[in-house]
């Protein structure tokens, strides 16, 4: 067995590793913590003078009602758009693995919306949502839809989470499609021989086997819809009234337009605890519920 | 077997319908960027009645399109250069050397991944553009998501090279070929199928990023493609038909590159996933 060792190890370390790893440190964790330091401060992002004041962000933020809304409205959007993503794709990958012609086609295109970017996308439905369905409700008398859903608080949360649907939907059809591909035919087919229904089999055999993809996705949903904010930007702007005003928007509004540096930080850091519970959770549940091959 | 048949057909309905759900948001803004602007707001739903190219043009200027896809193009290449280099270094030392060092930093690299990038925000404007004087320039853009971009590029090289059998490294070693030599003559241009679809992934994140680039990049000759989006579709907030002519603009070269590249894409996906 011939290996590297001593200084050959560590020049190789130091030649290969460190380049790396240096970027990473100075890009990610350096201002992590920096930006914990900065949380403690107040800071209006012209001084260069700090001025240090302990915790009186964090209970400024926990005090104002402006921060508990966005965070409950991001959770009504994050439930929204978990939920229909997902049973959209779970449909669309069941649908594109079955014995289909043409289903790589399908796949190919179904998966467009995601090749376009967040701020486009939201454009692009901003005049769909303006211009497009409230003709339709016009010219078919449809009170609900006659005027832009997107003027009214509780339509332009429906319409966010749509959105946001449609184009996630699209790229867990991916992971599910691996998924169901994964599951051997003989399994099914031993069901259907055993006289199973195709809701039983769907459900008694499909399901339980594509169980880690369906963790993933739950995640990657959750994860990705607490984070959102390009999309949030060009489709609502957190409007109408700031009603819809997602956590990440308001960090960045709290930040970029109130210059509240500090403040703006407090609730990044709310937020960075909020993900890094979920994705704690997240390796808690892949390791427990993996089905053993 | 009748039964199955007719099965089969409303199946391959059922998707065709949803293709066109998935679809036609795009359709419509390719239909009426060749409309008049006055045609778009009377009938935006029909195909146009003229076809008038003229908003295309218009657009391309008052965008200065190709400054902001040369911005974009640069940005893009450059980080997944860096970062496909950089990170696939750095796997081949975590794969192949056992130190308690390196696999504590790749261990914290793997946690940072889920990280928001809302946690990073403010402490990057300040350190790099307040305190170092990067403003308004790409080079802080590249290296900060050259950085971000780091743990996911070692993470997915190391698993494929995991699968690389020692011994190829061993008896490169036994002719007396050096780490180094060995690593870029031999290894890498084993890793292209993975590099492919590292790089894939990578640059989908860097051409569509908005936030990132509108921290550090302020004036209109630094602007990147999803910048220019935004600025366009604020300011000429009224005239539409350019602004149908300029997202097409700004999509199509994305869609091209997925045409050609679906296939690493779509495994792209599969494999990212547990990104999170």
């Amino acid at each position: 067995m011939l290996t590297r060792r001593g200084w050959d190890t560590w020049k190789l370390i130091l030649l290969f590793f460190c380049p790396a790893l240096f970027v990473w440190l100075t890009a990610m964790v350096i201002p992590f913590f920096y930006g914990i330091f900065i949380s403690f401060t107040k800071w209006d992002g012209i001084a260069t003078e700090y001025t240090l004041i302990g915790f009186a962000n964090y209970t400024k933020v926990f005090n104002t009602s402006k921060f508990w809304l966005s965070l409950q409205r991001t959770g009504i959007y994050t439930i929204g758009t978990v939920v229909l993503s997902n049973v959209m794709g779970l449909i669309l990958g069941l649908l594109l693995t079955s014995s289909l012609k043409g289903r790589n086609a399908f796949r190919t295109a179904i998966y467009v919306p995601n090749v376009v970017g967040g701020v486009a996308m939201g454009y692009i439905w901003q005049y769909i949502f303006s211009y497009g369905f409230t003709r339709i409700g016009q010219s078919l008398g449809i009170p609900g839809l006659s005027t832009s859903m997107l003027s009214d608080p509780a339509k332009a949360m429906v319409a966010l989470i749509l959105v946001s649907s449609w184009q996630l939907s699209a790229y867990l059809m991916i992971i599910y499609v691996a998924g169901f591909t994964n599951v051997p035919g003989e399994l099914v087919e031993a069901a259907r021989v055993d006289g199973a229904t195709s809701w039983g089999v769907f459900w008694n055999v499909r399901i339980p086997m594509i169980r880690p993809s369906i963790t993933i996705c739950l995640f990657l949903a959750i994860v990705r819809s607490f984070m959102v904010f390009d999309v949030n930007l060009s489709l609502t702007d957190g409007g109408p009234f700031g009603t819809t005003e997602l956590i990440a928007l308001r960090i960045y509004n709290t930040a970029f337009v109130s210059l509240k540096f500090g403040n703006a930080q407090a609730q990044a850091v709310i937020l960075f605890i909020i993900v890094a519970i979920i994705s704690v959770l997240q390796a808690y549940f892949t390791q427990k519920r993996e089905v053993q091959m | 077997m009748v039964e199955r048949k007719s099965v089969k057909f409303w199946l391959f309905v059922l998707a065709l319908l949803l293709t066109v759900f998935y679809l036609f948001p795009l359709v419509l803004v390719g239909m009426n960027s060749l409309k008049t602007t006055g045609e778009f707001t009377t009938n935006p739903f029909s195909a146009p009645s003229r076809l008038v190219f003229e908003n295309y043009p218009q657009a391309f200027n008052q965008m200065h399109f190709l400054t902001s896809l040369c911005n974009t193009l640069i940005l893009t290449v450059t980080i997944c250069v860096l970062v496909a280099i950089l990170g696939s270094m750095a796997a081949y030392v975590v794969s192949r050397i056992k130190s308690r060092f390196v696999s504590f930093f790749y261990y914290m690299m793997i946690a940072s991944m889920c990280a928001p990038f809302q946690a990073f925000m403010i402490p990057l404007v300040k350190l790099y553009a307040a305190q170092l004087g990067f403003t308004n320039s790409l080079v802080p853009v590249i290296y900060i998501a050259t950085g971000l971009n780091m743990a996911f590029a070692t993470f997915l090289v190391r698993g494929f090279l995991n699968s690389i059998p020692l011994e190829i490294d061993q008896a490169a070693m036994i002719d007396g070929c050096g780490s180094i030599r060995l690593f870029f003559k031999i290894i890498m241009p084993m890793l292209v199928p993975i590099e492919v679809t590292l790089l894939v992934f990578v640059a989908m994140g860097i051409w569509n990023d908005y936030l990132l680039s509108s921290l550090f990049l302020q004036t209109q000759e630094m602007r990147t493609l999803p910048m220019m989006i935004r600025v366009f579709c604020a300011q000429y907030s009224t005239d539409y038909s350019p602004m149908m002519a300029g997202l097409v603009m700004s999509i199509a070269p994305m869609l091209i590159f997925y045409l050609l590249c679906q296939k690493q894409i779509l495994a792209g996906v599969v494999q990212g996933s547990v990104k999170g």
